[in-house]
């Protein structure tokens, strides 16, 4: 790669971060999302309160948090102004490990600082949670947390959010679009569940035994509790755990109605599950 | 040095030496050993977690020969397994009288490396009582605690008195910070089970169970001071938990009038001696708290 | 000495965890009412371990002040705090907080916290730690799932462990060779994460891969 190439995809990337200032506690990064003045950075970036932007030129201005999700720490802020020098994201299932990576952010109040690296991998990590990180091998320090990690063609595939060990994470770009969009954030039933062989008498082989049902969840909600066996919703049997996930699995609010032995399995009880309601106590104003 | 002293450690070596020609060093792998008893003509008795491999066993000899030696049997719960090996020779320690050990009591565990030869420790009785459960249920009668800096090397040796007669074979496990002898009634017992069996006969219900939490009203109406239970998640066709009508989802709480918050906790309810008998259980069911009676089965013939 | 800055609301407090750190191993170097006006101290004053208390209504507060600031990053901080949900344990961790004690901690229990902080471990107390172990769905909250389950036949040979059959009895009740045995036995260990055939019974017993 040429070196007047790399510089000029560094300069672009720089003039799209911004410098985010939360109540003056010190500071974080923002990527400016579209030309329109939609900046995305990390929900705890943010926390909530009373912001400002600063763009690369030093330019200031108030900037408003429009939405704002703790459970994927990621945040959106709208300031006053247009043809702004927005990121190009790219698609972030299409990043292989090896590529390069450009982490821009302002870390220790040094604005505009670029580190560089390749990508170590893509996935969850056991310790945090279900969703997929962008894993790069690049130093991140406190304050590059919302900027962008792009890849070789200055392209943004992820948000830096934070560091584990020598890796820095990222959320994949294709979860703040997820995001953006209003959704789809995974749907959640509130269990533990555990695969079973069951009795071949009843008529269906296979179950997924409740272990646990989260208070307050949807199927506490619907009087689920532990030793239920779920077998399937009304339309298809359960064959795998993998059968639940797609059957609670899609956006927004929806009935579910499960089929379920409980006790002595005396017959097939029916049950109608809500999905979809937005946790109380959640911090979440729509966008 | 004084008279006393100088007695005091001649007497001690003397011990040590006596009881070295009864201990072999018992080996699996290229380095590392542990230590092992004659117990009886031709069968070495070791400390079961100590030996790595059910193959390939060897054994080095007081006279300095190294000889293979063959698996018997297991059993963890009291953590002895027990070797044959007709090139070891006779038994020749006493057994000592469980009864005159107390706090206090000197004792010596003498264990032997493949290097090095016999090897000494010198430690006290550091707790004696009459029984101690372990946590499945098997019982070391008595429990003899050791004040003694147990090495590796030394594990599975011999636990001798100021009489020179073995009070059992020194392990780490059952006591937390400090080293046990397993006694030498219990290493009797186990013996002549694995020499005749080749396992240990366990008590058995066919039901396989995993840990859940259980909602606090639960906890509370059915007076469950732990905070789990054990949910079924599997039940055996015909095996003696189905025979009771115990079903996939119903959740254990109590057997035999005992809390149950692991499966462990079931374990200690199937010893040999349950084998037979009628346990009562009390299970949730639909959220419901019901009682049931499992007749305890012989796992040799369930759960092959 | 380990040098540790106190950061509390009431001067009464300030004061009594001053006097129970009162001890060789700690230099008290600073204390202050609140996060906010100290972060510019801390530079000077070059604190090993940060001490915050966090009282109920405080906590969120405090939390986004730690997350924002990045503190956590630079320093070990300990969070002193009334019974914090599971949720505001889990965000105070990832924010890089070394240790968040209830009110109620021993002075022995914080001294040794700030012993551990400082050589970057991180404590919790036993009273939280269902807060910290993962739950997900799909998994149970109480025992974690297996990275790579057992196949049917490696949980057919764990039953025939349990019943304390050797590798050779196994063989023939399979009819497959002695080697294969032993390449079961190998793979159902590592699976399990133990190092012999008895710890893999427990582990199995444990998780309700063999019938008792």
């Amino acid at each position: 790669m040429a070196i007047a190439g790399f510089g000029e995809i560094a300069e672009h990337l720089r003039r799209s971060t911004v410098l985010i200032h939360a109540g003056g506690r010190g500071s974080g990064s923002g990527v400016i999302w579209s030309s329109e003045g939609l900046i995305v950075t990390n929900a705890h970036v943010v926390g909530g309160l009373n912001v400002r932007v600063q763009l690369w030129d030093g330019r200031d201005f108030d900037a408003s948090v429009t939405s704002r999700d703790p459970r994927c720490d990621l945040a959106a802020l709208r300031i006053g102004r247009n043809s702004l020098p927005a990121a190009h994201p790219a698609d972030s299932s299409q990043l292989r490990p090896g590529e390069l990576a450009i982490a821009i952010g302002n870390p220790l109040g040094f604005v505009g600082a670029l580190t560089t690296g390749v990508i170590h991998g893509i996935g969850p990590l056991r310790a945090l949670g279900s969703q997929t990180w962008v894993q790069a091998s690049v130093r991140l320090a406190p304050g590059n947390s919302g900027g962008p990690l792009a890849d070789a063609h200055g392209h943004v595939i992820g948000v830096n959010t934070m560091v584990a060990g020598r890796l820095a994470l990222a959320i994949p770009s294709n979860a703040v679009r997820d995001f953006l969009a209003g959704g789809p954030r995974r749907a959640w039933l509130g269990v533990a569940v555990r695969p079973v062989r069951l009795p071949r008498a009843n008529g269906h082989a296979f179950g997924l035994v409740l272990l646990e049902v989260e208070p307050g969840g949807p199927a506490a909600q619907a009087s689920l509790m532990a030793g239920d066996i779920l077998l399937g919703t009304e339309e298809k049997s359960f064959q795998s755990l993998d059968d639940l996930a797609a059957a609670i699995d899609g956006p927004g609010f929806r009935l579910l109605r499960l089929e379920f032995l409980r006790g002595d399995y005396s017959g097939v009880r029916r049950v109608t599950v809500q999905l979809g309601i937005p946790q109380d106590g959640k911090d979440r104003i729509a966008a | 040095m004084s008279a006393e002293l100088i007695a005091l450690s001649n007497a001690l070596a003397q011990a040590t030496d006596h009881a070295a020609a009864s201990v072999v060093a018992v080996h699996t792998e290229a380095r590392g050993s542990s230590s092992g008893v004659i117990w009886r003509d031709g069968v070495i008795v070791t400390a079961e977690h100590a030996l790595r491999r059910d193959e390939d066993i060897q054994a080095t000899l007081p006279d300095g020969r190294v000889v293979p030696a063959t698996l018997v049997g297991r059993d963890p719960s009291t953590d002895i397994a027990v070797l044959k090996c007709a090139e070891a020779g006779k038994r020749l320690l006493e057994a000592g009288d469980a009864a005159i050990s107390k706090p206090g009591s000197i004792t010596l565990v003498v264990g032997r490396t493949r290097a090095s030869g016999p090897v000494a420790a010198l430690g006290v009785v550091s707790l004696v009582v009459a029984e101690r459960r372990t946590s499945t249920g098997s019982s070391l009668a008595p429990y003899i605690r050791l004040d003694v800096g147990l090495q590796p090397t030394a594990v599975g040796g011999a636990v001798v008195n100021v009489y020179g007669k073995v009070l059992g074979i020194a392990s780490p496990r059952f006591a937390r910070f400090a080293a046990i002898a397993i006694p030498a009634a219990t290493i009797d017992r186990v013996t002549d089970t694995l020499l005749k069996k080749g396992r240990i006969p366990r008590g058995y219900l066919g039901v396989a169970l995993q840990p859940v939490r259980l909602p606090d009203h639960l906890r509370q109406s059915l007076q469950h001071n732990e905070k789990t239970a054990a949910i079924i998640l599997e039940v055996e066709a015909n095996g003696p938990a189905h025979k009771a009508g115990i079903l996939i989802g119903d959740i254990l709480v109590s057997l035999a009038g005992q809390p149950i918050a692991r499966p462990e906790n079931v374990q200690a309810h199937l010893q040999a001696e349950n084998i037979g008998k009628t346990l009562s259980a009390k299970i949730v069911r639909g959220g419901a708290a019901r009682d049931v009676s499992i007749s305890v089965g012989d796992r040799a013939n369930g759960g092959d | 000495m380990i040098r540790v800055f106190i950061v509390a609301a009431a001067p009464l407090t300030r004061e009594g965890l001053e006097s129970m750190l009162a001890d060789r191993r700690f230099d008290m170097v600073g204390s202050s009412a609140d996060l906010e006006t100290i972060s510019g101290q801390f530079v000077d004053v070059e604190p090993d371990v940060v001490l915050v208390e966090a009282t109920a209504d405080a906590q969120e507060e405090v939390l986004n002040l730690l997350e924002h600031a990045e503190v956590a990053q630079q320093y070990a901080v300990i969070v002193l705090s009334e019974q914090p949900n599971a949720a505001w344990l889990a965000k105070a961790l990832r924010a890089g907080v070394r240790a968040v004690l209830p009110r109620e901690v021993t002075p022995e229990q914080l001294r040794t916290a700030l012993e551990a902080a400082v050589a970057g471990l991180v404590v919790v107390h036993p009273s939280e730690l269902s807060a910290v172990l993962p739950a997900t769905v799909g998994s149970s909250a109480v025992v974690e799932e297996l990275p790579e389950p057992l196949t049917p036949r490696e949980r057919e040979v764990l039953q025939m462990l349990a019943a304390g059959l050797a590798n050779k009895e196994i063989a023939a009740r399979l009819a497959i060779s002695d080697h294969t045995v032993k390449f079961h036995v190998a793979s159902i260990l590592g699976k399990l994460g133990a190092s012999t055939r008895t710890e893999a019974v427990s582990a199995g017993i444990r998780r309700g891969l063999v019938l008792l």
